[in-house]
């Protein structure tokens, strides 16, 4: 629960400027907002997660100010059991508890971002959440698909919106505050800003919203990264001839937001949102070229767009039976452009298009708390939710020389529909305000068509696929001390198969990928126990978990001789893989946690550390090693920050980002570019911050990052990491 | 006088079927369109059923001799031949295997000086899974199917043609990369060392500055994209264009079984395997596609021949193994490493002599096209392609009678003559496989 300091607590966040003319008065939900994390003051350093008794961390928006990362995967790198891989500068994928990807579900405001085409292993969606908009985020680690439903696996990132401040207003009632951002990095020649607008009415209309741009030029490292047992350089990415600047790297990115909240009455109230991300030119750095290509080649996403609009409907203090409610209705078109060729001398260019319309719904109500008996009370959560893709996918050659085009085969099936859809409640039951017990479940249906051709040998089966099925989950954690809580969970997840397990036909890292249209859905049970310290002066969070996969879905080789008999492009590949369920159960098991302190005269320090193994069957049975490591699994890893904050508004703290080589590769790791011979080496990047705040008018932030210029790289990245520059963000309020 | 001797007698005995190019068709038309196709389905296609054309330029599709008949002659000429000799046929006959050959059809290779073997048995043992270089030779067949195999292919052939020449992974982005590995390597000094040893060529200032090693992205791309180009655009004479696309794709094959049985002892051992299917297309060496049966059709011994080099290597690769691994070139002790390059000598040497044989038969294609008054442009368009690639080893042999063939190349409509005097200087340069 997110708790206030004491006045021996946090140094506050930074003055508050001179108060307007006309004085302003805060609704309680502007005010609740301006305590914990929001725009106006923070006092108060801690944000609580939504899911209190599982694993779980937030990002506030005074940490994505002060860290300035990149973009919404890189404010996670300081989350415990998070590790961000980048395929390229222009993306990025969080691995919860070793999995990503189309394995963990990613949230925005309470709607699903998640698509029947998110592809296995990293992707780059998550990067299309302008980190700039956002409140806060959350990581729920651990299978959560009681509440997310498929692929809430490994765990869950839950984004939530910058809210309207909803004040009351001046003599007129109305109440306006904007502001203009800047920020530039000096590694990759980042310049880019945002403006931005709160408007209030009344205390009962607000509108919150901007636009944003930014240039982001090639990314320039510390240096190349050595194979451990080679003692070579990686191959990917391509660096430029001094050394450091990793070509296929850089993007260009447009955003546009707005916020309308309509308070009918102080229990209900109304939401429309729009968030349009709009990213352009950003090369796939590991096909950069490829490694064995020209070194014009590369992969382009020309246009990598998406488009959400939603409303909510919020009730509080409704009946017993429902007295929160929230019912949102979404829609959201992701539309993805890609290009290959060879810059100025190509003489011809192989284009794919895809377009994802996703119509969808999503009902939670919130019963009161029943007071059971004296000391018991009981309040149960329960919902549903649809989510209905549509998809349309093309690809074709052009022949520049001579300005001719041809359809060619497309990524994905055109024309296929795909439903996910599940009805949940989960109960809460407290006990003497000592133990407090969880249990729920959901019911699911998901549906997938697409059309395709009976004849095995001219291409894709038509897929006709309904899956239903049950997940639950339940945990206890017991009060041992004031402030000192024993959490033990078990959960269940799962992922059914998605568009582009069954359908597509792609380059992957690993090879040209295949359709496998007898994909089952993988299931995941999660046991975490540990600990959680909420106390004045420390906040302590550790868990160690044990994840059994049944049916993990996963990359395996296929042999030439299975290659549909027409398609030489499958013929042609020098890998061919392919996704299968593997038979027998795979284990991710480990550890993660934070520790934060709050110290004397402003200082503070927090520290987290993950370690995750992961193995499973051998995916090619009767094949020593009977068990294998699963891929891309992260090594050991963590973060220090030590920061210090004055009332004065002035700010200061360092970071670092340490992880340990990761050597345990499968297979297809190996065969992998991106992934050095032998493994990933480890490394110690440290980063040093200060700022300045005068709320609500001013903020200035500098940011050294890689102060030693190490050069590294997260393990399964195509890129290394970012060398020693500077990060400027100004922010300028009226 | 003798030549003028030689054909005046020809005429007297054969005559040249001036009118009649259906006189020119061989066995070599029949293997290309006729006998199962890749999917396992009989893909055979008379040649009637190709959209008629209605002119008598058609260019003769096929050889004039019989494969390895030795001393037949089916030569034309006539009135524009006089003074020609008579051209003889291919004769191997008295062609024997260098001793320190490795020899798999005889005796299984038990009186060679190769010790014992994989390859010794037949038919070729794969060092590991079935190669993607298969694919890229499927559509090298049909491309051939659409461009050169029939007559008068339309734009529409040519942009299909293409889409299966950009196929990922296909045989451009091979081709672009492709070095001639019988040409100096580039400066260690000069390497980008980011980029493997063997793929320094993808550097676009190396390949500029070493335009014949890196023959690929200096010599072939620019070669075939306009001969595409031109077929697309409609521009010209779309046969011609065909012809520049099949003579640029058959040098690019020639010289991947050459450069592929390199790196199966220098960089990955299973390029041994590409090494045999750029050559036979994954296929029994008695019916092989792509390069293999352009070849056979001419030379069923120049066929085996290159078979019995690409076996060597595989045999080599074999020996020089360590209980299932397979050491690379330098970490090989001296005799091993001279073994090699004795096994990969011999597959040059028989390389050499099966790309000559298919030059060779061009050439006297177009003799019989000249002598018959029809269309040698097309011919000519392959040979000014296909022809040069055999200067430099021709050199090397004999400069005499290089430099007869080097000018033979430069001229722009050669007379029947000359082309049959650079016949005769062909086979003097590379008279056995």
């Amino acid at each position: 629960m997110s708790k206030e300091t004491g006045p021996e607590g946090p140094v506050p966040e930074g003055p508050v400027a001179p108060a307007p003319a006309s004085p302003t008065r805060l609704t309680r939900e502007a005010a609740e907002q301006a305590r914990t994390v929001g725009r106006t003051t923070v006092r108060g350093q801690r944000a609580g997660a939504s899911h209190d008794t599982r694993a779980a961390s937030v990002v506030t928006r005074r940490d994505l100010e002060e860290r300035l990362p990149r973009s919404a995967p890189d404010a996670l790198r300081f989350e415990p059991g998070v590790y961000v891989q980048q395929t390229a500068h222009g993306q990025g994928s969080p691995y919860v508890r070793g999995l990503t990807g189309q394995q963990t579900v990613m949230m925005f405001d309470g709607i699903r971002l998640n698509n029947s085409t998110f592809r296995y292993g990293p992707n780059q969606y998550f990067f299309t959440i302008d980190s700039r908009t956002l409140q806060k985020l959350e990581v729920l680690r651990g299978a959560a698909s009681t509440r997310y439903g498929s692929d809430a696996m490994g765990g869950a990132l839950l984004a939530t919106p910058i809210d309207p401040a909803l004040e009351v207003g001046g003599q007129r009632n109305w109440y306006g505050h904007s502001k203009a951002m800047m920020r530039s990095g000096t590694a990759d020649g980042e310049m880019g800003g945002r403006a931005q607008l709160d408007l209030g009415w009344k205390g009962k209309v607000g509108l919150f919203g901007g636009v944003g741009y930014r240039d982001v030029g090639l990314l320039r490292a510390g240096g190349k990264v050595l194979s451990p047992t080679t003692g070579q350089p990686v191959k990917s990415p391509l660096f430029a001839a001094d050394g450091v600047t990793q070509r296929g790297t850089g993007f260009r990115e447009f955003t546009a937001d707005a916020r309308l909240v309509y308070k009918i009455s102080d229990k209900h109230r109304l939401t429309l949102g729009y968030y349009d991300y709009r990213q352009f030119d950003a090369p796939r750095t590991d096909r950069c070229p490829p490694v064995t290509a020209p070194q014009t080649e590369c992969l382009w996403y020309d246009e990598q767009f998406r488009t959400l609009v939603y409303g909510a409907y919020d009730v509080s203090d409704g009946p017993a039976a429902a007295e929160r409610v929230r019912w949102t209705v979404s829609y959201q078109h992701q539309h993805e452009r890609r290009r290959y060729d060879r810059g100025a001398e190509s003489t011809y260019r192989i284009i794919g298009r895809d377009e994802v319309y996703s119509l969808g719904t999503g009902l939670n109500i919130s019963t009161k708390n029943f007071g059971l008996a004296r000391g018991v009370s009981l309040r149960v959560d329960y919902g549903l939710d649809a989510y209905f893709d549509t998809l349309r996918s093309y690809a074709w050659n052009t022949f520049l020389d001579v300005g001719i085009t041809t359809p060619t085969t497309s990524q994905y099936a055109n024309g296929s529909r795909y439903l996910t859809s599940g009805v949940w409640t989960e109960a809460k039951l407290n006990l003497y305000d000592r133990v407090e017990l969880r249990a729920g479940g959901r019911g699911s249906l998901v549906v997938a068509r697409a059309p395709g051709n009976l004849d095995a040998m001219v291409g894709r089966r038509p897929i006709d696929q309904n899956w239903g099925g049950a997940v639950g989950g339940g945990g206890v954690a017991v009060r041992l001390l004031d402030g000192v809580r024993w959490i033990t969970n078990l959960d269940q997840g799962f992922r059914a198969p998605n568009l582009d397990d069954l359908t597509s036909r792609q380059a992957t890292g690993a090879g040209q990928q295949y359709e496998n249209p007898n994909l089952r859905p993988e299931r995941a049970l999660t046991l975490e126990t540990g600990l959680k310290i909420e106390r004045p002066r420390v906040e302590l969070q550790l868990f160690a978990f044990q994840s059994w996969i049944d049916r993990l879905i996963t990359r395996v080789r296929f042999d030439r001789d299975q290659c549909p008999p027409e398609d030489n492009i499958c013929g042609a590949a020098v890998y061919n893989v392919t996704l299968a369920n593997i038979a027998g159960t795979s284990h991710i098991r480990g550890f993660d946690g934070a520790v934060r302190l709050f110290l004397p005269r402003g200082f503070g320090m927090r520290a987290t550390a993950a370690y995750t193994w992961g193995d499973g069957p051998n995916p090619v049975p009767d094949l020593d090693p009977v068990r294998v490591p699963l891929s891309r699994i992260p090594p050991l890893n963590g973060t220090v920050e030590i920061n210090w904050r004055h009332r004065a508004g002035f700010f200061a703290s360092s970071a670092l980002r340490w992880a340990r080589p990761q050597t345990r590769l499968t297979e297809t790791d190996k065969n992998d570019q991106r992934i050095p011979l032998g493994g990933t080496p480890g490394f110690a990047v440290l980063d040093v911050r200060a700022g300045y705040r005068l709320q609500p008018y001013a903020l200035v932030v500098l940011v050294l990052e890689n102060v030693t210029n190490a050069a590294y790289r997260y393990h399964g990245s195509s890129i290394n990491g970012p060398g020693r520059g500077l990060n400027v963000l100004i922010e300028v309020g009226f | 006088m003798r030549n003028l001797a030689l054909c005046t007698a020809l005429v007297a005995l054969t005559a040249c079927p001036a009118e009649d190019p259906s006189t020119t068709d061989s066995p070599t038309t029949d293997q290309t369109t006729s006998g199962p196709g890749t999917d396992g389905t009989d893909t055979t296609a008379p040649t009637t059923d190709e959209p008629p054309t209605g002119t008598t330029s058609e260019p003769p599709t096929g050889t004039t001799e019989e494969p390895t008949g030795p001393g037949t002659t089916d030569t034309t000429t006539g009135g524009a031949c006089e003074g020609i000799d008579d051209i003889p046929g291919i004769d191997e006959s008295g062609c024997t295997p260098l001793a320190s050959d490795y020899q798999p059809r005889e005796n299984n290779s038990a009186d060679d000086e190769w010790p014992e073997c994989v390859s010794d048995v037949g038919p070729y043992t794969l060092v590991d899974n079935p190669p993607s270089t298969v694919a890229r030779v499927v559509a090298y067949e049909n491309i051939a199917d659409l461009l050169w195999r029939k007559a008068d292919p339309t734009p529409e052939d040519f942009t299909a043609a293409r889409n299966e020449y950009v196929l990922p992974e296909g045989l451009e982005s091979r081709l672009v990369r492709r070095e001639d590995l019988h040409y100096d390597p580039i400066p260690m000094a000069e390497w980008d060392p980011q980029v493997e040893a063997d793929k320094q060529c993808t550097v676009v200032a190396l390949a500029d500055k070493y335009p014949e090693r890196c023959v690929g992205p200096a010599l072939l791309k620019p070669l075939v994209d306009e001969a595409f180009a031109a077929g697309q655009a409609g521009d010209g004479d779309p046969n011609i264009h065909a012809a520049r696309i099949h003579g640029g794709l058959l040098w690019f094959l020639y010289l991947s079984v050459y450069k592929e049985a390199n790196t199966c002892a220098t960089v990955a051992p299973k390029d041994c395997d590409s090494a045999w299917a750029y050559y036979t297309g994954g296929e029994p060496i008695d019916s092989g596609i792509g390069m293999a049966a352009e070849v056979t059709a001419i030379s069923s011994n120049a066929n085996d021949r290159i078979h019995d080099g690409i076996m060597a290597v595989r045999c080599w690769r074999d020996i020089a193994q360590d209980m299932g691994m397979y050491p690379l070139l330098d970490a090989l002790p001296g005799p091993q490493q001279d073994l090699f390059e004795q096994g990969w000598e011999q597959l040059d040497q028989s390389l050499h002599r099966g790309y000559a044989v298919i030059v060779r038969d061009h050439m006297q294609q177009y003799v019989d096209a000249a002598c018959s008054s029809a269309e040698t442009n097309v011919l000519w368009a392959f040979l000014q392609v296909a022809g040069p690639v055999l200067d430099r080893e021709a050199g090397e042999r004999d400069a005499a009678n290089a430099a007869v063939l080097a000018d033979l190349w430069a001229a722009d409509a050669p007379s029947p003559q000359d082309v049959t005097a650079g016949i005769a200087a062909l086979d003097a340069i590379f008279p056995c496989p």
